[in-house]
């Protein structure tokens, strides 16, 4: 599967192209391209890739709990897995993809030829090869993967083996290429608009990502700072976060929430704006509320940096800390609230259909909704002492993350396929995706829910007798879940070969720019000379 | 920056690579300013928790108010295993006020021809008195290695917490030294 894939991009890339670019073969040029569009191309395909990985992990995971007892992997081996699934699935799959989008999407959007540093784009994407690499091959190691959980509390992450450093420095790379991929967008963002594209008129995925790469810039930093101090703690004797030394474990926390909870807006942030461009689209009405969109967008990045608080509220935190840190996180609700009160506002009496790209925009507002209820019963103090640390917070975070960030990056390949490729995906297949994925997502994960609530412990791979039955369940679901996803790929590959030819506008209410400029497929090199807007009623 | 409004004339190719490379710059700043806030998170966080008075040792400062009504009787003692040691209190009865800080010595000799490890673990009479009997400084804390011949002031720093029972008049703490030269020969 996994070199399937990468095989088949060069080459579908090779051929799709080769007619308007008389560079070096399609070997050569998957390392040396500059092209904001292959760019894209290739992080979407990795990401393709390491959703598959992270994908396989959790299965494992999955089937070490399907009964009590230990039966699949062992215990150490159980924990290396919970971490690196997380790592990969943030660092490896969302993100990048996320990336892949913003590449190829924001130079059309604003009527730019290419990013700002095409060359630094091509670096940000090649650093990710050797880190995954240092990642995975960790497993292999004496003393095997981080088995710390993916925040790598200490005393854990300081006593692990050689496996620890070598997800650290994938970590460090992954933190460098993300933050030059960043410094490329905002560059992109700010000084190459077209002509009329004012900031209030960029479409809504372009202001997302803006603010999105400002918050990655802001709190990589920080992370690299704290895994450094991690690093010497192992290796040089220092003790910020060694006891016996001095140091205090809290401080890593503390440390590492201001930049996990800003990351947690990283990988939800874009597909906000990915929803508020297909939402108004398939409702064929404008965007509503438009302005209220960019600034609820930018409240949420800003209260981001002062709630990470809530993630350690039973460390032993003062009840005036705690209370800050609830008070805070609550209030996040009303900017998210806003967005979803727009989105619902602008379906409202709009002549809706439901084509794969809406039934997954509208699964995500569903799904996502629910994992911020979740997320608001656990700001909530005592309640989150009982069930910190429970298959509550995982129910919670995987109903955010997979309904959230991976259903709008499935909405948002739908969406656009037609446009990149220049063909359309199978629709019957696509609806299967989506109700086969919303079936098995809710079998997944609905149950842990009830596991939490009943007090059932995270990263353990065994329990107690009571919890047999939803643990089943839920696997059943889980394995529903990953082999559904194939449905995807398949999709996509049968769409690049040979889906039927696209319209030039696919979706006839679709307004952003490479809807209304650009033919279907997108040429290799567009907008050389930027269109003028100015006057026109650009689109949001 | 500069190239953002409506009024905008479509800038040349080098404008627009210089206006780049201006906002590179800017952006590039961000990234060490932001490693210097995580790395002064360190004091910062100290510095906080003391303001916010949310740290162990502003706990301990609130604790050792003195309270000059009643005095304790404090019983020093010493007992060697297996430890060819010579192991006394050079002050064997003190007394003092819950909430003061007080400083006793142990004094240890080395009386064999070889260095040695010892480690201390203590002992309260009534028992109940370790919970409220709080260390600063003690030579049970670490191991101790003396040379051939050695002898060595071990000092030991603490204070009774007022909040201990005004039924506990006097308190014996014992300290009873354990050999573990080979255990850490080995480790």
């Amino acid at each position: 599967m996994a070199s399937a894939t990468t095989h088949d991009h060069a080459h579908g890339h090779g051929h799709g192209h080769d007619h308007d670019h008389h560079g070096p073969g399609p070997w050569t040029r998957i390392f040396t391209t500059t092209n904001h569009k292959d760019i894209g191309s290739m992080y979407l395909w990795f990401s393709l890739l390491m959703f598959f990985v992270g994908g396989a992990m959790a299965l494992l995971i999955r089937a070490e709990l399907f009964q009590p007892g230990l039966q699949v992997v062992q215990p150490e081996v159980f924990n290396s897995l919970t971490t690196v699934h997380a790592l990969v699935m943030i660092f490896g799959a969302v993100m990048p993809a996320f990336v892949g989008f913003a590449n190829w999407l924001i130079p059309l959007q604003i009527g730019a030829a290419d990013m700002a540093f095409p060359r630094m784009n091509n670096w940000s994407f090649w650093l990710m090869i050797p880190a995954t690499i240092l990642l995975m091959a960790s497993f292999f190691v004496p003393g095997g993967a981080a088995a710390s959980g993916w925040t790598l509390y200490p005393p854990l992450s300081t006593q692990g083996g050689i496996g620890v450093d070598m997800t650290i420095m994938a970590i460090h790379i992954l933190g460098a290429s993300s933050i030059m991929g960043s410094i490329n967008i905002i560059t992109t963002i700010l000084n190459m608009r077209a002509p009329g594209m004012t900031l209030m008129r960029m479409p809504m995925f372009v202001w997302t990502w803006l603010i999105t790469a400002y918050l990655i810039i802001a709190v990589m930093p920080v992370l690299a700072g704290c895994i450094t101090m991690l690093l010497t703690d192992r290796h040089f004797g220092t003790s910020f976060f060694n006891a016996a030394g001095g140091g205090d474990p809290t401080m890593f926390m503390h440390i590492f929430w201001f930049f996990g909870h800003p990351e947690v807006y990283i990988l939800i942030l874009p597909a906000f704006g990915i929803m508020s461009q297909i939402i108004p689209a398939f409702a064929r009405k404008p965007l509503f509320g438009y302005a209220s969109m960019v600034y609820a967008t930018a409240s949420i990045a800003i209260l981001s940096f002062i709630v990470w608080g809530h993630h350690m509220f039973t460390v032993g935190m003062p009840a005036a800390g705690q209370l800050f840190f609830m008070y805070a996180t609550m209030l996040i609700a009303v900017p998210t609230g806003v967005k979803i009160f727009n989105w619902i506002a602008t379906m409202w009496r709009g002549s809706i259909s439901f084509e794969t790209p809406m039934l997954f925009a509208i699964g995500f507002l569903c799904m996502f909704t629910l994992g911020g209820f979740s997320g608001l019963v656990l700001s909530i103090v005592p309640v989150d002492i009982t069930l910190h640390n429970t298959y509550y917070v995982v129910a919670h975070f995987h109903y955010v993350l997979f309904p959230g960030a991976i259903w709008a990056l499935m909405a948002g390949v739908y969406f656009w396929l037609p446009k990149w490729t220049g063909r359309m995906y199978n629709e019957t297949l696509g609806k299967w995706h989506f109700w086969l994925s919303a079936i098995s997502f809710n079998v997944t994960f609905f149950p842990q829910h009830f596991l939490g609530l009943a007090g059932m412990p995270r990263r353990i791979p065994d329990y107690a007798l009571q919890f047999a039955e939803w643990n089943m369940i839920s696997t059943i679901g889980a394995f529903a879940l990953g082999f559904s996803q194939l449905l995807f790929v398949y999709n996509v590959f049968s769409c690049i070969r040979s889906g039927e030819k696209a319209k030039e506008r696919q979706w006839d209410s679709a307004d952003s720019l490479e809807w209304t400029h650009l033919p279907s497929p997108v040429p290799y090199h567009t907008f050389e000379t930027p269109p003028d807007l100015r006057g026109t009623n650009a689109a949001h | 920056m500069s190239v953002t409004t409506d009024e905008f004339d479509i800038a040349s190719p080098a404008e627009v690579r210089e206006s780049n490379a201006v906002t590179l710059r800017k952006l590039l700043l961000i990234v060490p300013v932001m490693l210097v806030f995580c790395f002064s998170l360190v004091p910062l966080y100290q510095k906080i928790c003391e303001v916010l008075g949310v740290t162990a040792t502003r706990a301990i400062a609130q604790n050792s108010q003195v309270d000059t009504s009643r005095l304790v009787k404090l019983d020093f003692d010493a007992t060697n295993r297996n430890l060819a040691w010579r192991f006394d209190p050079v002050d064997r009865h003190v007394e003092a006020h819950p909430g003061a800080i007080v400083t006793i010595n142990y004094r240890v000799t080395n009386m064999t021809d070889r260095v040695t490890t010892g480690r201390a673990t203590p002992s309260f009479g009534p028992s109940e008195a370790g919970l409220y009997f709080n260390k600063i400084e003690c030579f049970c804390f670490s191991n101790q290695t003396l040379q051939p011949g050695e002898t060595r002031d071990m000092p030991v720093t603490f204070f009774i917490d007022p909040k201990m029972p005004v039924a506990i008049e006097a308190i014996a703490l014992s300290y009873t030294m354990f050999d573990i030269t080979d255990a850490t020969k080995k480790s």
